[in-house]
């Protein structure tokens, strides 16, 4: 039995569908990232199954029951979001202890329960500080501690990590993540980042427009995209028209490319690779000639600019820091890499974000 | 051509020391990011370059001349700051050509400047809505292009790319860097984003608790990080406490490592990249440990190592079937060894092993 159930699920304002007809099941444990840019429907779509709005059409289950008609308070489901909202007058043993207090435990129990709760944020030795004592990243962590200590099985976040300076943010995605699998939790969380998304996910649901664009694992996301919007949002990629030549041969810029996809009956294709992916070398194949047009230093990679006649390249590699704008240089993208796409009448609206 | 130059600024609020002798110059067509954690007074700085704020002591040099007691409005900046906000009564477009209309420009010039920025910022189609029609990313765009519409060529940006959505962040940065080098703009950026920093800078000014932790272009500051701050702020690095054996040897948990650097304390403290440790065993500048967490980013897979209950960070693009559980051993090589006095360690976030 799935934790949590979508059945074709939808939601209007008045003319307008913010989620249309979205099915799901999410298994118990699971860790869910819904990923796309603002307007595209996952905060709706969290609101919904946390019952704070009411589908237009569908029915949610969680643990096999319609929720529909339960009020959110009864939903028994933990929430973070983007502000910490702990109580400011609280200190942090306080604020975790607040829930526990409310339902009438004893002294005993609500000690034994913030205890529990600090341990696993790593957090004990600041139970008695106020909350504007703490650095935003470890606000994060108690109003996470405060929400898991009603004992939830099912969290949701809202883009917890939003406000946070990035380098902190990473840090606590981390702790996030190991919280949520030490405890087992089912969780959904909203994010605009795709790092987030791959880094810390069981599985990925892109969205856009209200719809869902893809749902799999990182590693599916990334390197089986299911349109070029996918490619294009999550991760980078280089999109290149090509006619087909063979079943397995495309012409762009007037060299042939071997694929990794039989291509009969199609005219023409959309052919993807990522920066990654293309290599600085001369093969006897899926060769491009070049010129670097510019180069940027990223730290752990260089990111290059190629100029092949009409094409524009990005490439990324840690190998080759010291080439310099201006050098003729060799692409060499792997069969295997090159990712296949329907023809599509305009790619510029397929990938716009904005 | 516009230059900036700030000697010996000292900034407080009350007893708190925000900025603390602060010294650098901007030159002509600059790209400078003002870069650091919360609280570290990066925007501080930024208000007392735009003249929003008077500093307690120091000087303020636009193109060589003293500007410190003047008003922001005498200094010919162009600035956009968070929560700067639109004037709700007025469309995009007027919102964005306020400042030519105010300083007397021709219509269809106004006309011209307006598409123009507004196409850079993706929202050409949007410029006869009223900002509360935008969502909360679009009006921080309106804003950026009615700072860039001024046409200054001094441009002052405090985290104008902070609340939009990741992957526009990302897109926009490239716009704006092309766009600082076509007009020849002399730009000061600030932001929280080490990546975003790499992307944009000519120069990077790294702070720390009002002072400035390290100067430098991306590639020094990455390859030769001068304090351990700007090795934990800039990229992601592991840090290690050893002890002195001799000039160029350390031992860290009976274990001794190499290194190019000289050793001149009997503590130090290691640093090294998350992606320069290689899953190699060598006779020294090794430790065994056991994968705890493998995270998979897309171009690389980062993997957290516990070595005896110790944690280290490993990004590489290699080895994508190591699973958690797995035996390893890390090399650290002795050129990747960067070396610090325990002095140098100056912020409590950084975690030492």
């Amino acid at each position: 039995m799935p934790a949590i159930e979508l059945i074709n699920v939808q939601k209007k304002f008045e003319d307008f569908t913010a989620v249309s007809n979205i099915n799901l099941r999410i298994t118990q444990g699971e860790y869910i990232i819904l990923l796309g840019p603002s307007g595209c429907g996952k905060t709706t779509l969290l609101r919904m199954i946390a019952g704070l709005t009411k589908p237009t059409e569908g029915d949610i289950l969680i643990n096999g029951n319609s929720v529909i008609d339960i009020p959110p308070e009864d939903r028994n489901i933990g929430y973070l979001f983007q502000n910490y909202a702990l109580f400011p007058h609280l200190n942090v043993e306080e604020n975790i202890g607040y829930g526990p207090r409310v339902r009438g435990e004893y002294n005993a129990e609500i000690k034994k329960i913030t205890d529990n709760m600090l341990n696993l944020v790593k957090l004990l030795d600041s139970a008695g500080y106020m909350p504007y004592q703490l650095s935003g990243g470890m606000q994060q962590q108690i109003a996470l501690a405060r929400s898991l200590a009603a004992g939830c099985k099912i969290l949701f976040l809202d883009e917890p990590m939003s406000s946070l300076d990035p380098k902190i943010g990473i840090k606590l995605r981390y702790e996030i993540q190991r919280t949520a699998k030490k405890l087992k939790l089912t969780v959904i969380h909203v994010t605009h980042d795709q790092s987030d998304a791959m880094s810390i996910s069981d599985r990925i649901i892109v969205m856009r427009n209200g719809k869902i664009a893809q749902i799999g694992t990182p590693k599916e996301i990334y390197f089986s995209p299911v349109s070029p919007y996918v490619a294009h949002f999550v991760g980078e990629s280089n999109f290149m028209l090509a006619e087909t030549e063979d079943k397995n041969k495309i012409k762009i810029d007037g060299h042939t490319l071997t694929i990794n996809y039989d291509t009969t009956g199609q005219k023409n294709i959309v052919a993807a690779i990522r920066p990654e992916k293309i290599l600085f070398e001369k093969r006897l194949e899926n060769t491009l000639e070049g010129t670097i047009a510019d180069v940027k230093f990223m730290g752990p990679t260089t990111n290059f600019q190629v100029e092949c006649n009409s094409l524009k390249l990005q490439v990324s590699t840690a190998k080759h820091p010291e080439l310099k704008k201006g050098t003729k240089v060799c692409l060499y993208m792997p069969p295997e890499d090159l990712m296949i796409f329907d023809d599509i009448k305009n790619l510029e609206d397929e990938l716009k974000i904005l | 051509m516009p230059n900036i130059e700030l000697k010996n600024i000292h900034k407080s609020f009350g007893n708190n020391k925000v900025l603390k002798d602060i010294s650098f110059k901007v030159e002509d067509g600059e790209y400078i990011i003002l870069l650091g954690p919360s609280g570290c007074g990066k925007t501080t700085l930024l208000k007392t370059m735009a003249g929003l704020y008077k500093p307690d002591s120091g000087t303020v040099l636009q193109d060589g001349a003293d500007v410190t007691d003047k008003q922001s409005q005498e200094r010919n900046i162009g600035f956009f700051f968070q929560h700067y906000h639109l004037f709700p009564h007025m469309t995009v477009r007027q919102n964005v050509s306020y400042g030519l209309t105010i300083k007397g420009a021709k219509q269809e010039e106004t006309e011209a400047t307006v598409q123009e920025k507004l196409h850079l910022v993706g929202l050409q189609q949007w410029a006869d809505k009223m900002p509360h029609e935008l969502s909360g990313g679009m009006q921080q765009r309106v804003a950026l292009a009615r700072a860039l519409a001024i046409g200054s060529k001094l441009l002052l940006l405090d985290e104008p790319l902070n609340a939009l959505d990741a992957k526009i962040g990302t897109l926009l940065r490239k716009e704006l860097k092309q766009m600082a080098k076509k007009y020849r703009l002399t730009v000061i950026h600030v932001t929280p984003n080490q990546e975003e920093a790499m992307e944009l800078a000519d120069r990077i000014i790294l702070l720390k608790d009002g002072k400035i932790a390290q100067m430098g272009t991306d590639q020094e500051m990455y390859q030769h990080p001068t304090t351990s701050f700007s090795a934990y702020f800039i990229g992601a690095s592991n840090f290690i406490k050893a002890e002195k054996i001799d000039q160029h040897t350390v031992r860290y948990r009976h274990k001794t490592f190499n290194v190019r650097q000289p050793v001149n304390e009997d503590i130090v403290i290691l640093a090294i990249r998350c992606e320069k440790i290689l899953f190699e065993n060598h006779e020294h500048n090794t430790l065994e440990g056991v994968i705890e967490t493998a995270n998979f980013l897309g171009k690389t897979t980062r993997y957290e190592v516990n070595h005896k209950g110790r944690y280290l960070q490993v990004e590489t693009s290699k080895h994508p079937e190591l699973k958690p559980g797995c035996e390893v051993q890390l090399y650290l090589p002795p050129e990747d060894l960067i070396v610090f006095s325990p002095q140098q360690m100056l912020d409590d976030e950084i975690t030492v092993i």
